[in-house]
């Protein structure tokens, strides 16, 4: 019995020494290759203050997107922001937007899309304009600000 | 009508008594052939009778030399530790089996793991600073867990305010952002 024992302890003791090493490789593994998406999302009229903002932190790997729907009173758009790791260990953001809109002057919806891609480094701030941007009277401008960086510097920072 | 090798024998040997005896004498006087025998058997009789001995000496020497090497032999094969049998009981044997596979395992895993060089050593952190850190510990797990490509966020919009497309869709880094807020 206390063979046994012995025989069972060695086993125990080597597979966990073998799993802790693995585990420790999947822990970096994710420690390096998740990314933190931190949207601001504001609205604004051109020069003004924004009259509206939110924030929210989203975690991803490497082309799963991250989707933000914005839902107003005359206007749906959905921005699928997806970071891609290249080669250089910088990152592409590939936005894509999609807009559902109504006018006061018409009853029908327009919809529009549009893909755009930008090469980052991380910590980079990049502004989204799903309706554009510019100076138009009355006009209220949506604006994604999108930063995004390694989990682990993320955590680390103590960033929420 | 020769007599036979046993009567012959018996002649010899003055075993064969009157008037049998002197008619054996009388074949044998006549018979080369049964008087040869009889010589033969005469001449034997003196070579056992005679002082010399074989020469053994030589054949004892030679038989006992055999008898010294074969019994080293066997003595030098009996000493051999691959040739002793040992005797185990099942289960110890079973658990010495088990342990011998798990340590050429483990030895096979560390040797086939790949080794770094010696800069990614150095880059590699060390096994207490490798943890998941922060709060969003669930959040991972569920993003590790989850097999779907997207990851979504919903807001809402101020209700009172009406949208217009001001233009095209832009997507510009901050630092060449041209306008102010």
């Amino acid at each position: 019995m206390r063979r046994i024992g012995l025989t069972l302890g060695v086993f125990f003791a080597l597979a966990s020494a073998v799993f802790a090493d693995d585990l420790e490789d999947i822990l970096e593994a994710v420690d390096e290759d998740i990314y933190s998406v931190h949207i601001h999302a504001r609205v604004y009229e051109s020069g003004e203050i924004s009259t509206w903002n939110m924030d929210v932190k989203k975690f991803t790997i490497a082309g799963k997107k991250v989707i933000v729907k914005l839902e107003g009173e005359n206007v749906l758009v959905v921005a699928e922001l997806t970071p891609y790791l290249q080669s250089d260990d910088s990152i592409l953001l590939v936005a894509q937007g999609e807009v559902w809109i109504t006018t006061p002057q018409d009853e029908q919806i327009k919809y529009s899309s549009v893909i755009k891609s930008l090469p980052i480094q991380y910590g980079d701030k990049v502004y989204f304009y799903p309706l554009g941007v510019g100076k138009i009277k009355d006009a209220f401008i949506i604006e994604l600000e999108i930063e995004v960086n390694p989990y682990r510097t993320v955590a680390r920072n103590g960033k929420r | 009508m020769c007599p036979n090798d046993q009567i012959l024998s018996a002649y010899f040997d003055s075993e064969i008594e009157l008037p049998h005896r002197q008619r054996v004498t009388e074949h044998i006087a006549g018979c080369s052939s049964c008087g040869d025998k009889v010589d033969s058997y005469n001449t034997t009789r003196n070579l056992l009778r005679s002082d010399e001995v074989p020469a053994l000496d030589e054949s004892r020497e030679r038989v006992l030399k055999r008898i010294y090497a074969e019994k080293a032999g066997n003595n030098e094969a009996g000493n051999t530790f691959w040739r002793k049998k040992v005797v185990l009981p099942a289960p110890l044997a079973a658990a010495a089996g088990i342990l011998f596979f798990i340590l050429v395992g483990g030895m096979a895993a560390i040797m086939m793991r790949e080794e770094p060089s010696y800069t990614a050593s150095v880059q590699r952190k060390p096994s207490s600073a490798i943890r998941i850190e922060g709060e969003n510990l669930e959040e991972i797990r569920a993003l590790l867990e989850s097999r779907e490509l997207v990851v979504e966020a919903n807001f809402e919009l101020p209700r009172e305010k009406d949208f217009v497309i001001i233009g095209e869709p832009q997507l510009i880094p901050v630092k060449s952002a041209a306008l102010g807020h």
